[in-house]
């Protein structure tokens, strides 16, 4: 009761100050731009005989866009725990030190902090300000992980409905929400390395060692893949930006 | 539930335990340097392996749309031209207008 009461409070208390509706207005258009990719995976994981608890469960557990679409394949292969393990860890990996980046803003509870770190993605991270009260976070990343589930359950329903060839490889699904986190990305490297110079001094520089670090990660691409590139290439950039002014 | 895919649920759980929930139980005590490599630093970098990530994983599939489209957002984005919607809408057009 006493959690329900709180719970209340606060949802007042966002409502009083117009913290929802600024911060809707923030996530809502992510939120919906993964709708798609996450229909697509419901779409698919019905074709697989998934079940719609299935695909609950692995939505709300797991919560991993491309270790979602990875693990298909893999279960219906009957691959073992650790194998599955294995590349998820390895897809998901640039996650511990975006949660570590991010903790600050977390709520002090130990269960609540366990689920709202549980709900970090990408697009959250990238929606996230610094400046962001814990009630802002738990919003932003509700809302998106809320957008995930449901659209999984949404997409294993119309996938009957929907054409083959629709779900395909023949339609890119998942390109809005690239577009999206594109956007999102370079909005914060505008804030980050570009508006921080108030003066302009430092900018040139700083532009460049951004391109050095693009170049880097490019090349990790190419030498260890896209899944094993992240931890390396974001530890690089964080040296090469760190020797800037930034 | 089918043992093959309980077996992926609980390997997804267990790597969300892993790579999101354990990091940010994590506490080091920080001086000012340090913080500023967590505060600042570390999620510029994070940001820069998003926007090549990205452009690399759509570019591999369609090379001149995905690199044109994408490259219209970042302009936009870095420009502070228009906002969220406005900006994906023009970026998915363009895109499927020249995959078409």
């Amino acid at each position: 009761m006493r959690s329900v009461a709180r719970l209340l409070g606060w949802g007042a208390t966002v409502l009083q100050t117009g913290t929802l509706q600024r911060t809707l207005g923030r996530v809502v258009p992510t939120a919906l731009a993964i709708v798609p990719v996450s229909a697509l995976f419901g779409a698919l994981a019905a074709r697989a005989d998934w079940s719609l608890l299935e695909i609950l469960a692995v939505g709300a557990l797991g919560f991993s866009g491309s270790g979602q679409f990875a693990l298909l394949p893999l279960a219906e292969a009957d691959a073992g725990f650790f194998t599955m393990l294995l590349v998820t860890a390895s897809i998901n990996s640039r996650y511990v030190p975006i949660a570590y980046a991010s903790a600050g803003r977390l709520p002090a509870s130990l269960t609540q902090r366990a689920v709202v770190a549980h709900m970090l993605g990408d697009e959250a991270y990238a929606t996230e300000h610094e400046s962001d009260s814990r009630r802002t976070v738990i919003l932003i990343r509700g809302t998106i992980f809320g957008a995930w589930v449901g659209a999984g359950l949404l997409g294993a329903v119309l996938g009957q409905f929907i054409p083959a060839a629709w779900i395909g490889e023949e339609v890119n699904l998942g390109f809005p929400a690239s577009v999206v986190l594109m956007y999102l990305s370079g909005s914060q490297l505008r804030a980050r390395l570009w508006l921080v110079r108030d003066d302009g001094n430092g900018r040139p520089g700083l532009l460049a060692a951004a391109g050095l670090c693009a170049g880097v990660s490019l090349l990790l691409i190419n030498l260890v893949g896209p899944l094993y590139f992240w931890i390396p290439s974001v530890l690089a950039a964080t040296v090469i930006l760190g020797r800037t002014k930034i | 539930m089918s043992q093959s895919v309980a077996v992926a649920i609980v390997a997804l759980f267990v790597t969300s335990c892993l790579v999101r929930i354990l990091p940010a139980f994590v506490s080091v005590r920080m001086g000012p340097n340090s913080r500023r490599y967590v505060e600042r630093v570390l999620p510029a970098a994070v940001f820069i392996n998003f926007a090549v990530y990205i452009a690399y994983s759509e570019a591999v599939r369609e090379p001149l749309a995905a690199s044109a489209s994408l490259a219209v957002v970042a302009a936009i984005a870095f420009l502070n031209a228009f906002g969220l919607i406005s900006t994906a809408a023009v970026g998915t057009a363009l895109y499927f207008y020249l995959t078409v």
